[in-house]
């Protein structure tokens, strides 16, 4: 008995394990424009998970904290709208896959806003919501990172302001 | 020739004289104290720049000696511009601003990227204030935080902006270092010795973490300034952003600071000038009375409630037939069952309401503790979610009211008093801070009271005597307020002072200090609670320095403007002597209006029993 549950919790770790590489790695095999996750270090460390000390501190704010990591990204590509865009993603995405889902909401609005859409184009809330629909279909979505998941909503995002351009 | 020569001697000499003059005046000029952040003199130290960093001041002395960096500023807003961005004029646009409407004079055209940039994120910005209602959590929190607000091309007395998210937010803060524990943080707060900056970001993660993580409501304050004060103001911004400043918790804050910096433009003394502390809510209340142009300073006040009371609200909102649905989904922390009967045969407008709440509780879940099955929670209600078709159908929320729309924190009550034993007094209660269990307002933290210095005095034939005095006594009774599933919430009350071993005896006064934990539950109108802790205390009158201590109560809100506490609180002590204490305590308070309530309050323990009935004045 004791046997086949340590096979099973084996299997499970390396079940895990490839599923995490595999979507780690979605982000970091990305060869389109910049991943600003990767390339610019969004989330390091905006909010420690201690959200005491955070309060404590009353969190000193820095705009210009995010770290660029890659020698082939100039500090000005990182300074970009995209980039921008990525914060606050990566900021509110819980709020943001809350919103998409229900189709509405202040942070779903803030974001079409910041790729140049208005939140009553119902072709780019269609596509997020698509978008979502097929990355949570899933069982893995909910063992994804937080950085996958937020580059994921960033790429739809981006695929949203294409068709509200084009509409 | 000589004549000439004379007359003009003469009229430079005046003119020296005059401009001197001229120099002196704009030195003592309340603008240019603020655009310095010199404070008002205080009868304990000489006048000085709340800004410690040397950059802020061009003159050697500029810190203390404001006419000297009067001359300094004038004599280098006057210098041709070197290299870019560097010129006076750049670093400190408001000066220049200010001086060059005083003086008239025109200083040399320099380009100041940074600056240029700044004015073309705020351009048409409407300035005003964020207020983020008090926490629990965290001692510094627990009076409200506060801080400026730039909305982007915000009209006045606009109530939502859809893009309000992405406005600019100011922040006041000490800086603390991560390896100072909570000790050496309070001494530091209050006696001095942490550097506070003005740092600006977005206003979503300010959102993020004050209404999601610490579950907060937020307070937008829209004020009324002209075209040229926001300008002025935000001109001002930028120099004082990342400078380093004095801070003290209690007067050097956010709230004093803010105050400083928007009296740059609002000619009125925005705080108390004799009290020892400044608090958010003083400036607020300030604010919401002030004059400005002949018109209210406050154009609007805007809501943004927090994660937990728009989960309470979306429930509410529900009908019976949904809630019952959410509940079936819902259980229990770790299960979810979609499948359930009284979802799935609801119709879909109504399940996607029913999803909609649920997936804020998740979200609400997600930030006071995780469970091991959230994730997979929140991906299959994503899931449902997605599947319905799209849109909010709730209706539009009822906007409680703000801060400064009731009762203020410091009270005093006048009431007469009748002892079975010693007969008849008169009690005089003084509160300076904040607010207790029967306070009725909305606008605070939810069945928490945080009482601070409050003191009690007794008159009688015998002469005054003081009655109590409580250091300070925080309640969180942590009510979940609605029968979704949550993660188990501890209410605590911790409290110290000095108080009477029994009602029946004047003079036996003891310290006290107690901690106590346990559950509340939320009845409709009534919130029962038990908590079980210790009692540490001196032992003048006591026998122990320790005993074990349990209490239970149950709060009652029979209106907005009546409420009612019952109280048992029984003491053990054990390993001393037998000897049991059992008192109860009956409290009703009727609000008569913001500034004033009648308080009733019947105790009774093993050795007399007490009635009190009284005014209390709140100001």
């Amino acid at each position: 008995m004791l046997k086949r549950s340590l096979t099973a919790a084996v299997a499970l770790l390396g079940a895990t394990t490839v599923l995490t590489l595999s979507t780690t790695t979605f982000a970091n095999d990305h060869r389109g424009d910049i991943n600003p996750w990767q390339h610019c270090g969004i989330g390091a460390a905006i909010f420690d998970d201690n959200t005491t000390a955070a309060a404590i501190s009353n969190v000193i704010w820095d705009s210009g904290t995010t770290a660029v990591t890659s020698a082939t990204i100039s500090p000005d590509t990182c300074e970009s709208e995209e980039v921008k865009v990525a914060q606050f993603i990566d900021e509110t995405y819980d709020q943001l896959a809350m919103e998409a889902a229900i189709g509405e909401g202040e942070h779903l609005t803030a974001a079409l806003g910041l790729v140049g859409c208005d939140a009553s184009n119902s072709a780019s809330v269609a596509q997020l919501r698509n978008d979502l629909s097929t990355v949570s279909a899933d069982a893995s979505y909910s063992s994804m990172s937080h950085e996958d998941k937020a580059y994921r909503f960033y790429n739809s995002l981006n695929q949203a302001a294409t068709n509200c351009s084009a509409s | 020739m000589r004549r000439l020569w004379l007359t003009t001697l003469l009229l430079c000499s005046l003119s020296s004289t005059l401009l001197h003059a001229e120099e002196s005046t704009l030195s003592q000029h309340p603008q240019w104290l603020s655009l310095l952040h010199f404070d008002r003199h205080t009868p304990f130290s000489p006048p000085r720049s709340a800004v410690i960093d040397d950059a802020f001041f061009l003159a050697e002395n500029g810190r203390y000696d404001p006419h000297a960096e009067l001359d300094a500023t004038l004599a280098a807003l006057r210098e041709p511009p070197s290299a870019t961005g560097t010129h006076a004029s750049c670093q400190f646009p408001a000066r220049a601003m200010w001086l060059s409407s005083k003086t008239g004079e025109q200083w040399p055209s320099a380009d100041c990227p940074e600056f240029s940039e700044w004015q073309s994120t705020h351009h048409g910005a409407g300035l005003g204030l964020m207020f983020a209602t008090g926490y629990l959590g965290n001692p510094a929190s627990f009076f409200g935080h506060i801080m400026l607000h730039s909305a982007s091309g915000q009209s006045i007395g606009a109530s939502s902006d859809p893009q309000h998210l992405l406005d600019t937010s100011l922040n006041f803060g000490a800086d603390v270092p991560s390896n100072d524990g909570m000790i050496t943080y309070m001494a530091k707060g209050l006696f001095g010795g942490y550097n506070a900056t003005f740092s600006n970001a977005s206003f979503y993660r300010n959102a993020t973490l004050y209404s999601e993580r610490e579950m907060r409501d937020l307070w937008h304050y829209q004020l009324r300034l002209t075209d040229q004060e926001a300008s002025l103001l935000t001109a001002h911004l930028f120099e004082i952003v990342g400078q380093d400043y004095e801070y003290l918790f209690l007067s050097q804050n956010c709230a004093s600071r803010i105050a400083r910096t928007l009296e740059l433009v609002i000619d009125e003394d925005l705080t108390p000038g004799i009290s020892p502390w400044v608090a958010p809510e003083d400036l607020l209340r300030t604010l919401s009375t002030a004059e400005h142009h002949g018109q209210p300073l406050l154009a609007d006040t805007r809501h943004i409630p927090s994660r937990r009371l728009t989960t309470q609200r979306q429930f509410t909102a529900l009908n019976e037939r949904q809630q019952r649905a959410a509940n079936a989904v819902w259980q229990e922390e770790d299960d979810l069952r979609l499948q359930a009967p009284e979802f799935t045969k609801l119709p879909a407008a109504q399940r996607s309401d029913v999803l909609d709440t649920l997936l804020s509780h998740a979200s609400f879940l997600r930030q006071t503790g995780d469970t091991e099955q959230l994730p997979e929670i929140e991906r299959q209600l994503l899931q449902a979610r997605l599947r319905l078709p799209q849109g909010d159908t709730q209706a539009n929320h009822p906007k409680p009211p703000a801060i400064h729309e009731v009762a203020p924190p410091a009270l005093v009550n006048v009431s007469g008093v009748h002892n079975s034993h010693s007969h008849h007094a008169l009690r005089m209660k003084f509160r300076p801070l904040q607010y207790d269990l029967l306070d009725t307002n909305r606008a605070r933290m939810p069945n928490s009271a945080v009482e601070i210095a409050n003191v009690e005095i007794n008159a009688d034939e015998q002469g005054v005597s003081l009655q109590r005095f409580d250091l300070f006594n925080i309640t969180n009774l942590h009510t979940n307020a609605i029968t979704l599933p949550t993660l188990p919430q501890t209410a605590w009350q911790i409290s110290a002072g000095i108080h009477r071993n029994r009602l029946s005896c004047r003079r036996c006064f003891d310290g006290v200090a107690n901690l106590l934990g346990g559950k509340s539950w939320s009845l409709g109108s009534h919130l029962p609670y038990a908590l079980a802790g210790a009692q540490l205390r001196t032992q003048r009158h006591y026998e122990g320095v320790a005993v074990p201590m349990i209490k239970a109560g149950i709060i009652s809100s029979w209106s907005s403007r009546q409420r009612t506490h019952l109280q048992l609180t029984h003491r053990r002590n054990l390993g001393y002597d037998d000897r049991q204490r059992t008192e109860w305590q009956l409290q009703h308070r009727v609000a008569l209006s913001t500034e004033w309530d009648i308080r009733l309050e019947l105790q009774r323990d093993q050795s007399a029993t007490e009635a009190s009935l009284g005014f209390s004045r709140y100001f």
